[in-house]
């Protein structure tokens, strides 16, 4: 293996550092706005050694409308996902056993479903559930989710699925297993790792999902993300209570993150090198 | 007997108790919805609904949301006629659109009927200009409860640093003082610039506009033949730039009015023209570094005379609402003298509606803030004397029209066409899309 020139090497650091830095500067920003009072939050220059406090945590945490945005939203993403994992297993199950034409177009179908701009969905929905009674419901935001999830879940499980052994399927199915057998007994249990993987990436884009759940919602079931523009005020935004909502809303999706990115790195690229 | 007597008699007052209720609260047990963006007033309006719920046995849910997010929600809401929100707010440039779509039952319908109550409303007190902003066709569609104006804020001791004793009435003296007073560390002005729309770059950019005389149109509603690339136009224009790009801070062609506010809140700039309703905010100690040191003016004019941006907001019922009447019982008590009173002197609310309350002496002791250089309550009273109520043009093709008109302000901010060439192109696309919308033949 030829190794890397000093070059090379110092190039690689300094891009690294500068990616690092933009990714990670807006978050630290956003932190340090959350922990500032309002006359040091935009003071010029920038202050960055100043006595921190949590009046904007408290805040947010105190208003009931914020409380109730945080439970919808675990309600929400957690339901989301788990309703596309009951259909999004199966179907992946079935396209892999799928071949040829039938196997590319119910992929591209999924796809497609995914790729049409969230917009024209929006009306029909919302003209709908008008109907139907389902805005401002739990169940109908999942139920949209649901368009989103599914195809997103379906094309990170199918590569992970392509990499068990054809021969397992085939041998339990010379024992006389079912196909339902064969799924929950024998293949379920070696792709669980990119069930994890691809339930996370679902569950990241339903908890920050923002304009179905302000549409759809009224106020029952506000979700975080639409809670956080009651701060944004016409007189002024309050920066303070913006930011540290934002933090809260960041907090569980960088801690599930880090604590299971083994998972997503083993979940993500299984299957990649498959000849 | 006595028995019979006694159970009839009560039976006669448990009735005569319930008619008696259901004449003084006929809409009890009603709930309605409302929808509009966050302000001090809505904000208020939330906060006393119990007040309004023990008067009329009517309760409110209200859902408040940023700017764009209200008006995206509203809008999709109304055109789809789900009946969701009994009332909505409105801001004055929406009128016609709500109207000619008959999105909004006008709140006229329901006067001269039982319903109303023509003391508690007493609409002769609402601010002729604001009132005139929410009528179509000459018929009142929504009733007003913010009346929004620009003023001229400077921090006093720069100005008196550098000799001037006055703020300037006009461009031309602004542009004659603005390197006296700019320095690097603090520019001499912050307007807003993005996005180029209602509440962006237009906002302050009209005023330069209707100050040097300039008309959108030959003869507007009659001739709209746009006439955006005038010469009164393109100085104004000229004007802007200049001042934006040559004594604005950085980036200032990004601001918004969070931006500005900061600003000058922070003191990192010498003035700026911005909303009279932020000055809650602008002056508050808790935030603000300057106040007690700030003047306050209207802004400067052009050939025409100062012509402070002007636009109002307002509530009105939804066509669809399916409780007519329970709603605008709502915004009669909304707009009343006493939910007007209570909400300014429990928030920053000070762009009330009511001439009344300009003159109460508990609003003018909360808000008449003077720091040595005039009053504040003054300056915005005369910003909203001398605002032209028709600030926007009143035609359902506007926002689309302001859309053009903004990029052709940004193209000018950032140089990529003088501002003679980004009017005379705006001019061309504004006349394309009023033909395109039927309003050109």
């Amino acid at each position: 293996m030829q190794r890397r020139s000093k070059l090379t090497t110092t190039l690689l650091y300094v891009f690294g550092i500068i990616y690092g830095l933009a990714i990670l500067g807006p978050i630290a920003w956003i932190l340090l706005l959350a922990l500032k009072n309002a006359l040091d939050a935009f003071a010029y220059p920038p202050l960055f050694i100043f006595e921190p406090t949590l009046e904007h945590f408290i805040a947010i945490f105190e208003d009931p409308e914020f409380r109730l945005a945080f439970s919808n939203s675990v309600i929400i993403a957690t339901g989301s996902v788990a309703l596309a994992m009951l259909f999004a297993i199966p179907a992946t199950f079935a396209i892999t056993i799928m071949r040829g034409r039938a196997r590319r177009n119910s992929l591209l179908t999924i796809l497609l479903i995914r790729m049409v701009p969230g917009m024209i969905y929006l009306l029909p929905y919302f003209v709908f559930y008008s109907r139907i009674d389902l805005l401002d419901t739990h169940i109908g935001l999942i139920v949209i989710y649901l368009i989103f999830c599914l195809p997103l879940i379906i094309w990170t499980l199918v590569p992970v699925w392509g990499a068990v052994p054809l021969e397992l399927r085939e041998s339990g199915m010379i024992d006389g297993a079912s196909l339902w057998q064969i799924l929950f007994l024998i293949e379920l249990p070696l792709v669980r790792i990119g069930i994890i993987a691809s339930g996370i990436v679902a569950f990241i884009f339903a908890w920050n999902e923002f304009l179905f759940a302000l549409v759809i919602t009224r106020k029952k079931v506000v979700t975080l993300p639409v809670v956080i523009t009651r701060y944004m005020g016409y007189e002024g935004y309050e920066w303070g209570k913006i930011s540290a909502a934002a933090v809260v809303i960041m907090l569980p999706v960088v801690v599930f993150g880090f604590l299971i990115q083994r998972y997503m790195i083993t979940g993500l690229t299984a299957g990649a090198v498959k000849g | 007997m006595i028995r019979r007597l006694i159970a009839i008699l009560l039976c006669t007052l448990l009735v005569m108790n319930v008619m008696g209720q259901s004449d003084e609260k006929p809409y009890a047990g009603t709930s309605l919805n409302f929808l509009y963006l966050a302000t001090a007033f809505t904000n208020g309006l939330k906060e006393l609904e119990p007040e309004f719920e023990a008067l009329t046995g009517i309760s409110v849910e209200f859902e408040l949301l940023d700017e764009e997010g209200s008006v995206r929600k509203t809008q999709l809401e109304l055109a789809s006629g789900a009946g969701n929100y009994d009332v909505v707010g409105i801001q004055s440039g929406n009128i016609p659109l709500y109207a000619e779509n008959s999105w909004v039952t006008p709140v006229e319908n329901f006067w001269g009927t039982d319903v109303s109550d023509p003391e508690a409303l007493d609409h002769d007190d609402l601010i002729a200009s604001t009132m005139a902003a929410m009528q179509w066709d000459g018929v009142q569609q929504c009733l007003p409860f913010f009346a929004a104006t620009i003023i001229m804020y400077y921090q006093i001791d720069i100005f008196e640093a550098a000799g001037i004793e006055s703020p300037p009435t006009t461009y031309d003296e602004l542009l004659e003082i603005a390197p006296l007073l700019h320095t690097e560390e603090i520019p001499l002005i912050a307007l807003r610039g993005n996005p180029p729309a209602s509440h962006g770059n237009i906002w302050h950019f009209n005023s330069f506009f209707h100050g040097e005389g300039a008309k959108f149109f030959v003869d507007f509603p009659n001739d709209l033949t746009p006439t955006v690339n005038s010469p009164e136009a393109i100085r104004a224009l000229t004007n802007f730039v200049n001042l934006k790009n040559n004594y604005g801070p950085e980036g200032v062609a990004a601001y918004q009015y969070p931006d500005v506010t900061r600003a000058m809140q922070q003191g990192t700039v010498v003035m700026v023209m911005e909303g009279a309703p932020l000055a809650g905010r602008i002056l508050d100690p808790e935030e603000s570094k300057v106040s007690g040191n700030l003047g306050f003016a209207v802004v400067p004019g052009g050939a025409a005379g100062p012509k402070p941006s002007f636009a109002a907001h307002g509530i009105c019922v939804t066509a669809d609402s399916e409780h007519q009447e329970a709603a605008y019982t709502f915004v009669e008590w909304a707009l009343s003298f006493d939910t007007m009173k209570k909400i300014s002197l429990a928030l920053p609310q000070i762009a009330v509606t009511r001439d009344s309350l300009w003159e109460d002496a508990d609003f003018i002791a909360k808000y008449d803030y003077d720091f040595g250089a005039g009053s504040f309550l003054k300056a915005f009273q005369d910003s909203l004397a001398a605002a032209p109520f028709d600030y926007y043009p009143a035609f359902a093709g506007w926002p689309l029209m302001g859309d053009i008109l903004g990029q052709a302000v940004q193209e000018a901010e950032i140089g990529a066409r003088t501002p003679e060439d980004a009017l005379n192109h705006a001019n061309e696309l504004i006349t394309q899309m009023l033909q395109d919308e039927g309003y050109l033949p």
